[in-house]
C-alpha cells in the first residue's frame, strides 16, 4: 500500500465516527451539495467547453466536432465519443499512461447518461446516410480531485454542450473557421452521486468521504423526473428503499442544478 | 507550412497590431490548486496552461532513485481539446522531446542535491494552445515550483523570438508560426542571463539569428517581472491554507 | 526587515551569514526560496511559507506506521522521507497506527531513524504547513501553553506538520479555529495576546 493510501485508511476512521452521529466533516446536510460554480466557453477556440468546480474539486470538459462513418446499425444518426483523463495533476495518486478501470468507468457513465436520455438529437447530425456523419466528441479533464468526479464530469459535459457550435461542412471539408449554428440538443440529463458510510447516504461526497465509502452510487434524471442512467460501485450494498430515497433526492437536485447551465 | 500568400505584415504592424518586439499579454498566478504542493495558472495571448507540481516526494518506482539528488520528472501534455483539430490524448514524440528539454532547463536551477532519493513532478497542462505552448508551461512550471516551496537558484523565464514575413519578431503567434520563416523558442535563467532552453527551426542569416536571440532574452526579462509580480502577490493576499483540515479520530472515539 | 523574496532575487552585496533559504554566488547572497527574507546587520536567511517537512535530528514527528519487517517499523513522515523505527518485539505497534516519536539520525541519503515512539490515540489529527510549525509553538512554547491551558486539551505537536488533539469535541473546534487565526495572522504582532483573548471568550460562551 502506498503512503498516500494508507492516509486516508486512517482518516476514514474519522469519518465513520462521525457518520456513526449523522454529522458530515463540514456539516453539510446529507443532501447538500458543495459550492458549485460553472464557467461555460472556458476554452474559447474549441467548439464547446465548460469549466465545472464542485468544491474544491475541477473538472474541465471540451467538445470537439469532427465527420466520419455511422455505426452499421444507424445508418443516419451522429456519433458521440466520450473520453476521459485522470490527469495526473490532479491528485498524487493519478499516474500517467493509458486510461485505468476508474477513468473508463467514469467516461462511461457520463457517457450513458448523454447517450441513453437522447440529450443529443443524433437524427440531426446525419450529413449524407451511411457515409458521413457528425461526430461529436466529448473528452473529460480531470484537474483537481476532491471528490465527486462524477456529478462534476457530467454538469461540465451538458454545459460544455450547450455551448457547442456547429462548424460548417462543405464538400466533404469540415471548415473550422464558419460555425453553422448550434449543435442541436433535446435534454439536460444531471447525475447526482451518493456514498454510504456505515448506515448514512449522503449527495455529492467530498474526498475524505469518497476515500471512506461502503458504496456509492449515481442516477441520471432528465426534465420529465425519469431515470436515463445508473451506476452503483464499491464493496458495499443499498436496500431498495434506499435506492428509492436517493432517486426522490436525485430528481429534486436535477431540477436546481438544470438552472445553473 | 511556408505560405508566401499570407501577408503576416500590414501597415509595419503584426496581423495582432503588435510591434515586432512585443509581447503578446501575459497573465500568471499562483496557487490555483488544491491537490497540489504548488500550483500556477497562465494565460499569454489565448495560450491557457496549468502547471502542478508534487514533491520533494518519495521516489517511485525506487530503482529510478538517485542517491545523490532529487530527480525532476516533467510532463507537458496537451488537452485533446486544445488544438482545433482534436489532439489524440497521451504522449506523443513532439510533446516526449518538449519534456525532456524543459525538465533539463529546471534541472539547471532547483537545488535537487538538498534532497537525495526523492523525487519532483511537474505537470504541465496545455488547456488551450496558440503558438508558443513551451514557452508558456517551462514559464508557469518554475513559478510552480517556487510556490511549491523548493529551493531554486533562479527562476526559469521562457519566451520565443523568430522571423516571419522577413522580420525578425518576437513571441510568434499562431499564423506567425505556422507561416513565418523561423521559431527560435529560448529560456533563461533571468539574473545571469543563461540560456537553458534553446531550440530553432526554419531558416535565419547569423544577424538575423543574433537579432531573434537578442529579442527573445528581453522577452524573458519581461516575462520574469510577471513571474516576480505573481509571486509576490500570492502571500501579500492569499492565506497559505492550513490545507482543508484533514482529520481523524482512533477506533476507540467510535464506541463513545 | 522583512519581505516577500523569489528563488534568485539579490539578498545583499555584502558578505554576511547566511542562514536557510539562502545561497552566496560571487560574493553576493541571493534567494533560494520563496517566502520572507529576514535581515539582522549581518545575518540573512528566507523563511518559506510553504514546502515539505525536511527531517532534522531531535525533531519530534508525528507519523503512521505504514509497513513493518521483521522488528521494524516503516513510518510516514508527510515527507518525501520515511522513518524507520525499530522495535523490541514485534506486536508493538501495528500498521495504520499513528504514533509521535523523535528523528535521532539522519543520514546523508537521508535514512531516517527514530526512537522513543508512543502511539496516539482517542483525539484528531490536523494537518498544517510544517513551516508554520514554529509559530503555532511560539517563542518558548508560549502559544502552545495558551492553546493548552484554555482549552484544557492535550496537543501534541510535530514538526512534520501535524498537529494531534486530544480533548472535549468542543474544545477540539476551538483550538482549530484559533490555529485557523495563527495561519492568518502569522506575521502581525501581538498575536499571542489576541489568540488568548479569543480562546477565553470562545471558551466561556
Amino acid at each position: 500500500m502506498s503512503s498516500e493510501e494508507i492516509k486516508w485508511e486512517v482518516k476514514s476512521d474519522y469519518i465513520h465516527a462521525l457518520a456513526q452521529k449523522g454529522i458530515r466533516q463540514d456539516n453539510r446536510k446529507t443532501d447538500e451539495y458543495r459550492k458549485i460554480q460553472i464557467t461555460p466557453n472556458y476554452i474559447p477556440h474549441a467548439p464547446g467547453s465548460a469549466l465545472v468546480k464542485i468544491g474544491a474539486t475541477q473538472v474541465l470538459v471540451g467538445v470537439s466536432m469532427g465527420v466520419g462513418t455511422p455505426y452499421p446499425d444507424s445508418q443516419a444518426s451522429g456519433v458521440l465519443m466520450t473520453g476521459c483523463e485522470l490527469v495526473p495533476m490532479a491528485s498524487p495518486s493519478f499516474e500517467s499512461g493509458p486510461p485505468r478501470p476508474p477513468a473508463i468507468e467514469l467516461a462511461r457513465v457520463v457517457d450513458r447518461g448523454i447517450r441513453e436520455s437522447n440529450s443529443i438529437d443524433f437524427d440531426k447530425l446525419c450529413i449524407t446516410e451511411g457515409e458521413a456523419v457528425w461526430m461529436v466528441m466529448i473528452d473529460l479533464h480531470i484537474l483537481d480531485y476532491a471528490g465527486n468526479l462524477f456529478d462534476a464530469a457530467e454538469l461540465a459535459s451538458i454545459a460544455a454542450l450547450y455551448n457547442t457550435k456547429m462548424p460548417k461542412y462543405e464538400d466533404g471539408k469540415v471548415i473550422r473557421e464558419e460555425t453553422s449554428g448550434k449543435l442541436p440538443l433535446l435534454k439536460k440529463p444531471i447525475e447526482c452521486t451518493f456514498v454510504k458510510i456505515g448506515n448514512m447516504i449522503m449527495l455529492d461526497p467530498m474526498l475524505e468521504e469518497e476515500k471512506s465509502l461502503d458504496a456509492r452510487i449515481t442516477l441520471a434524471t432528465t426534465e420529465d423526473s425519469s431515470l436515463c442512467a445508473a451506476q452503483k460501485g464499491g464493496n458495499g450494498s443499498f436496500t431498495e428503499k434506499e435506492i428509492m430515497d436517493t432517486f426522490d433526492i436525485a430528481v429534486e437536485k436535477g431540477k436546481d442544478l438544470r438552472k445553473l447551465i | 507550412m511556408k505560405n508566401p500568400g499570407i501577408e503576416l505584415f500590414k501597415d509595419g504592424k503584426r496581423l495582432d497590431g503588435r510591434k515586432v518586439d512585443e509581447l503578446r499579454p501575459i497573465k500568471i498566478e499562483a496557487g490555483v490548486l488544491e491537490r497540489a504542493d504548488g500550483s500556477a495558472y497562465l494565460e499569454w495571448g489565448a495560450n491557457k496552461v496549468l502547471v502542478a507540481v508534487y514533491g520533494p516526494k518519495e521516489c517511485l518506482p525506487r530503482h529510478l532513485s538517485d542517491p545523490y539528488k532529487a530527480v525532476l520528472t516533467y510532463r507537458y501534455n496537451m488537452a485533446p481539446f486544445s488544438v482545433d483539430d482534436r489532439k489524440r490524448p497521451g504522449p506523443d514524440r513532439r510533446s516526449t522531446e518538449i519534456s525532456k528539454i524543459s525538465a533539463e532547463a529546471l534541472e539547471k536551477v532547483v537545488l535537487l542535491e538538498q534532497f537525495p532519493n526523492s523525487m519532483i513532478k511537474v505537470f504541465c497542462e496545455v488547456l488551450q494552445a496558440d503558438a508558443g505552448t513551451r514557452c508558456a508551461s517551462l514559464t508557469a512550471a518554475s513559478v510552480a515550483l517556487a510556490d511549491a516551496g523548493i529551493p531554486m537558484r533562479d527562476l526559469v523565464a521562457s519566451c520565443a523570438a523568430g522571423k516571419a514575413g522577413g522580420e525578425v519578431i518576437l513571441d510568434l503567434g499562431k499564423k506567425e508560426d505556422n507561416f513565418g520563416e523561423a521559431d527560435v523558442p529560448i529560456a533563461i535563467t533571468p539574473h545571469d542571463e543563461e540560456i537553458v532552453l534553446f531550440q530553432m527551426d526554419g531558416a535565419l542569416s547569423k544577424e538575423e539569428f543574433q537579432k531573434a536571440v537578442s529579442l527573445a532574452k528581453q522577452g524573458c526579462k519581461t516575462i520574469h517581472e510577471i513571474q516576480k509580480a505573481a509571486l509576490k502577490k500570492r502571500f501579500e493576499q492569499v492565506k497559505p491554507p492550513i490545507k482543508a483540515v484533514k482529520t481523524e479520530i482512533k477506533k476507540s472515539e467510535v464506541s463513545k | 526587515m522583512r519581505e516577500i523574496v523569489i528563488p534568485g532575487e539579490k539578498l545583499s552585496d555584502k558578505n554576511l551569514k547566511t542562514g536557510y533559504g539562502a545561497y552566496v554566488k560571487q560574493g553576493k547572497i541571493y534567494a533560494s526560496m520563496h517566502g520572507v527574507a529576514i535581515k539582522t546587520n549581518d545575518y540573512v536567511k528566507v523563511v518559506p511559507l510553504r514546502g515539505k517537512y525536511m527531517p532534522r535530528e531531535g525533531d519530534q514527528v508525528i507519523g503512521i506506521i505504514e509497513g513493518m519487517r521483521f522488528k521494524a517499523a516503516f513510518v510516514e513522515l508527510n515527507s518525501a522521507y520515511n522513518g524507520y523505527l525499530s522495535l523490541e518485539r514485534e506486536d508493538e505497534c501495528h500498521v495504520g497506527e499513528l504514533i509521535i516519536a523523535r528523528v535521532i539520525e539522519v543520514s546523508n541519503v537521508k535514512n531516517v531513524t527514530l526512537e522513543g515512539a508512543r502511539p496516539l490515540y482517542d483525539g484528531k489529527l490536523l494537518e498544517v504547513q510544517p513551516v508554520k510549525i514554529p509559530r503555532i509553538i511560539g517563542k518558548n512554547g508560549s502559544m502552545m501553553k495558551i492553546l493548552r491551558d484554555t482549552t484544557k486539551t492535550t496537543i501534541f505537536v510535530g514538526r512534520n506538520g501535524r498537529i494531534f488533539i486530544k480533548g472535549e469535541r468542543k474544545q477540539i473546534l476551538n483550538v482549530e479555529k484559533a490555529l485557523d487565526m495563527i495561519d492568518e495572522q502569522a506575521h502581525t504582532h501581538g498575536l499571542t495576546a489576541r489568540v488568548k483573548q479569543f480562546l477565553e471568550q470562545e471558551v466561556k460562551a
